[in-house]
């Protein structure tokens, strides 16, 4: 990525009518690829059939590319540019007399134009014998697939069209405010069922024939809104959305196996020998890049069960059962490209290995383990692209342990002997898919941390206390590793004498939702225990720090009988790169909250506490985002909010205007938290704050009728930065909401003076207006989705109009009454 | 009055973008002479407006500069439509808000036009203009 520009100076050098002095510049961050050169071009006919005079055989992004062309003053003829998805269509139809150049440059002249993603390419030509050409042609950032489908019947067919967000237009066609493509599928002849989402980009429209339900039509359409394949399938086939990393439809018919497979852009076709299939997906269905597993029996006809690797038209065999595999281990992850399985020998009944793979099916790791004859392996994905196996080798006591980076194929491993200790804590955390497709992410706390280090406690229990919490220990030794560490640490808690320690049980381990006090969760570059000096009820409360600088012991508390009278708890959690402590002290009524930070400048924890009055704890009080942490006080008369400034590590209040922020109408609850912003299962930091907001209903506040009127505000928290306080203008109408994107907020809200205009303002997250829309028409529906504000209004009972608004774009359209879906909107019936 | 001139600087820079020639810069100057025009349109809704032409026989050039630019403040997109001497129309660019186009129109003979249409089916757009014969 870079940056692209361009200015064009015009200014009179002598008395005009209209004095002229213009100056104007165009700017952009630049896509994929550039290219600059000379070129030597001949007759169009040259270009048509050899290529000669294309200026880039790159394909650019849905905002198109920026192209110059500078024909030469030693140029003998002019030179003439054509558009390259023209010549193709004509080209097609075999019809050349059609094509037209859009441009012709005489001797020394140059062009400066914007290509639009449609027009696919430019050619040059030479009008007679040959020429030079200077050019230059920058690729505009910007993919295709932030998109609207909608199916809808058409003259007694289907139809669908695609409105996508960042080329600002519908798709395929340019320009034409209504579009749609038939499908050429009667509706008498088969039943429309729904949609699949396919990566985020493509669409599988899913229909079934009236007359025979085992006939099914299904139609692939890409981000471009181009159908990359129809599917008419007439016997039983069987269809996988794998985890919205691609799509496949499987179907065997004794003798072969046959394979659909769609990843948002292209179909993929194989038929590989083999009597049955089964499908793996114990846990993820397919990996980063859409591969996905399959057993193959009696593959190729060769009387064998195989294990295999469907990697798009490409099928990997990594595995025949000699021994036994452990269909349970023959595994994917959505956030690694990389496939383990192990090995078990039936005969002997241990295991013998653990094999990985890449998604080609190339052998990355072989762990041997036929010399220590156990069958007692765990293993478990964590983080992106990693995975442990411990094996308890119960012959000589010890555990011996594996951890593997697929970003770095770096394999390690170390052993302990567990002769002092009895029991072992399993200490990981998977990042969930649901993050990034399912609505529902922004109320959970999921997200908040890089789930990236792996934890394992051993250790001697003298005495259980409550919930398995609190333990009292003879010997515990942690074995750690963090991220990118590439060696395994270890730290002797102790070795004798009895300590008090906090050691969840690591079946929680597995749990993305915070809150709870019997969670433990190793973030990527730290992570914390607590520790007694007593019995947790009386004594010092010390928070033993793991981080790569080294293991810190910081007293929390002098002494616990304080605080602590025997219910209460204390929450413990990561926040982005923060650790947050939480807990009330029932003997003076105060509640304290304590952020951590291990500073790797100057290698020391830093903390700081707010201490406010009442019981306030929960997650009522408090909301978190990857390093922004929020909390509201109610104790007061007029609820007050602070947020912990990641700038100077410092509580700090919010207030707008030497006000409390929250006092305007504090009765309404003040978060918000935005859908479709988890990016590889991390979610953004951002909390939206608008006090005059009633009710969260998606990724929405909307006000009710008795607060409308008042000059609301709104400040957002972004990663522990506060923006601005920015006034919203004042609605007296019934539409009136408020909504975070991924990279905008939108206020949608109906002017006081006319019931029939409503407005969506469009600011960045900076908090700055980039745009304002009106609207004239009833509206039917409004939603944030990801990056871009749907709008849709009524034209007439059956008529539409489609609106995706964002920071750069309006992309409109008028559509039928039909059935709309997002790619990367899981739940779209939502919004049909 | 003396003889109008104008004279229009292209620049095109790119800084760190390039895999294949860093720093890469490009200057041409056009000196244009001769008749003129300047203004802003701002066209309606969906609205098709002419912005240049029809060209006359009699034109005293066989090329215009044309330069047309968006409105940065613009919602939507903006189409620039060309009808040839053969009166074909050929779509040459779409500009997005802040985007501008420089190019020459062989204009030898009559009737070469320039349209404009806007995208944004809900909201004015504003075009800046500039075109000039070439001297």
């Amino acid at each position: 990525m870079g940056q692209f520009n361009s200015t064009i100076r015009v200014n009179t050098t002598s008395a005009l009518p209209i004095p002229i002095n213009l100056i104007a510049s165009t700017s952009g961050t630049t896509g994929e690829f550039n290219e600059t050169g000379t070129l030597e071009v001949g007759p169009f006919i040259d270009a048509l059939f050899t290529g000669v005079g294309v200026l880039s055989t790159k394909q650019c992004g849905a905002k198109g590319a920026y192209v110059y062309v500078q024909s030469p003053s030693t140029n003998l003829y002019a030179i003439k540019l054509y558009g390259w998805q023209q010549i193709y269509e004509e080209f097609n139809e075999e019809t050349f007399d059609g094509i037209e150049s859009f441009a012709t440059l005489q001797p020394g002249d140059s062009i400066l134009v914007p290509l639009s993603a449609q027009q696919n390419g430019v050619v040059a030509a030479s009008t007679f014998g040959t020429g030079l050409i200077n050019y230059y042609i920058a690729d505009r950032a910007g993919e295709f697939g932030k998109s609207v489908i909608a199916v809808t019947t058409f003259e007694d067919s289907y139809s669908y069209f695609v409105l996508d967000a960042e080329l600002g237009e519908a798709l395929p066609s340019v320009g034409v405010p209504f579009y749609s493509r038939s499908l050429g599928i009667a509706t008498s002849d088969y039943t429309y069922t729904g949609y699949t989402i396919v990566s985020d980009k493509g669409y599988v429209l899913e229909f079934y024939r009236n007359s025979d339900s085992s006939q099914r039509i299904r139609v692939c359409i890409n981000s471009r809104g181009e159908v990359a394949d129809q599917l008419n399938l007439t016997t039983s086939w069987y269809f996988y959305d794998l985890d919205n990393k691609g799509w496949a439809a499987l179907y065997n018919d004794g003798l072969n196996t046959f394979i659909k497979y769609f990843d948002g852009e292209q179909v993929y076709s194989q038929i590989i020998q083999s009597d049955s299939f089964d499908i793996y997906s114990d846990w993820n269905w397919a990996a980063a890049d859409g591969s996905f597993l399959l057993g193959l029996d009696n593959y190729l006809n060769e009387g064998i069960y195989a294990y295999v690797i469907i990697n798009k038209d490409k099928c990997f065999k990594v595995c025949q059962p000699i021994g036994w595999v452990d269909e349970d281990s023959f595994a994917v992850n959505i956030f690694a490209n990389f496939v383990f399985l192990t090995r078990y020998d039936n005969d002997n009944g241990w295991y013998v290995s653990v094999e990985i793979y890449d998604t080609q099916g190339n052998q990355l790791q072989f762990i041997d383990l036929s010399g220590y004859q156990s069958n007692d392996l765990n293993w478990r994905f964590y983080g992106t692209n990693k995975v442990t196996f411990i094996l308890n080798d119960y012959n000589n006591n010890y555990d011996y342990i594996w951890a593997y980076n697929g970003a770095t194929n770096h394999l390690t491993s170390t052993n302990i002997d567990r002769t002092s200790y009895g029991s072992r804590n399993i200490y990981t955390n998977q990042k969930w898919i649901e993050d990034s497709i399912r609505p529902w992410n922004y109320t959970w706390n999921s997200g908040q941390f890089e789930p990236e280090s792996l934890v394992l406690a051993y250790y001697n229990i003298k005495n259980e206390q409550s919930y398995f919490i609190n333990i009292v220990t003879n010997h515990c030794q942690f074995i750690y590793l963090f991220d990118t560490d590439s060696d395994f640490s270890s730290y002797q808690f102790t070795n004798g004498p009895n300590k008090y320690i906090r050691l969840p049980n690591d079946g929680n381990g597995y749990s993305h939702e915070g809150g709870g006090f019997n969670r433990f969760y190793p973030a990527k570059n730290s992570f914390v225990f607590l520790t007694s000096t007593s019995n947790f009820v009386d004594g010092a409360l010390t928070a033993l720090s793991f981080t790569k600088n080294g293991v810190k012991e910081t007293t929390v508390l002098s002494d616990l009988s304080s605080v602590y009278n025997g219910y209460n708890d204390i929450t413990f959690k990561p926040v982005g790169d923060y650790v947050m402590m939480n807990w009330y002290n029932p003997y003076n009524n105060q509640t304290t909250y304590t952020m951590f930070y291990d500073n790797p400048t100057t290698n020391k924890i830093v903390k700081d506490s707010l201490v406010l009055p009442g019981e306030e704890t929960g997650a009522g009080i408090w909301r978190d985002r990857f390093n922004s942490l929020l909390i509201r006080s109610w104790y007061y008369s007029s609820p007050r909010n602070w947020y912990f400034n990641t700038s100077n590590g410092k509580f700090t209040e919010l207030t707008a205007g030497g006000n409390s922020f929250s006092a305007i109408k504090p009765s309404y609850a003040t978060f918000l938290f935005n859908k479709s912003t988890v990016d590889q299962g991390i979610n953004d930091g951002n909390i939206l704050l608008s006090p005059n907001m009633n009710e969260v209903i998606g990724a929405a506040y909307y006000s009710d009728a008795a607060h409308r009127g008042y000059n609301n505000n709104m400040r957002l928290i972004k990663s522990g930065v506060v923006t601005n306080n920015v006034v919203l203008p004042t609605s007296l109408g019934s539409e009136n909401s408020l909504w975070l994107g991924s990279n905008s907020v939108v206020y949608f809200y109906q002017e006081p003076d006319r019931d029939s205009l409503y407005t969506a303002n469009v600011y960045d997250l900076n908090l700055t207006l980039q745009r304002t829309v009106q609207f004239t028409e009833s509206i039917n529906k409004v939603a944030m989705i990801g990056e871009r504000f749907y709008v849709q209004t009524a034209v007439t009972d059956k008529i539409s109009k489609l609106f995706l608004l964002t920071t750069t774009n309006v992309a409109t359209m008028t559509a039928f009454e039909s059935d709309i879906a997002f790619n990367d909107y899981y739940w779209w019936d939502y919004l049909s | 009055m003396s003889t109008p001139s104008l004279k229009a600087t292209l620049r095109l820079e790119s800084t760190d973008v390039l895999t294949n020639s860093v720093n890469f810069t490009v200057a041409a100057t056009e000196q244009i002479k001769g008749d003129k025009d300047f203004q802003s349109i701002s066209i309606p809704a969906a609205a098709i407006v002419s912005a240049f032409g029809p060209s006359l026989s009699a034109d005293s050039s066989n090329t215009v500069y044309f330069y047309a630019q968006a409105a940065s403040t613009n919602v939507g997109s903006v189409e620039v439509w060309i009808t040839d001497l053969n009166n074909i129309q050929i779509l040459v660019a779409t500009l997005r808000p802040a985007d501008f186009i420089w190019m020459p129109l062989a204009v030898k003979g009559s009737n070469v036009t320039v349209a404009l249409k806007n995208l944004d089916v809900t909201n004015r757009s504003l075009v800046n203009l500039f075109y000039g014969y070439r001297g």
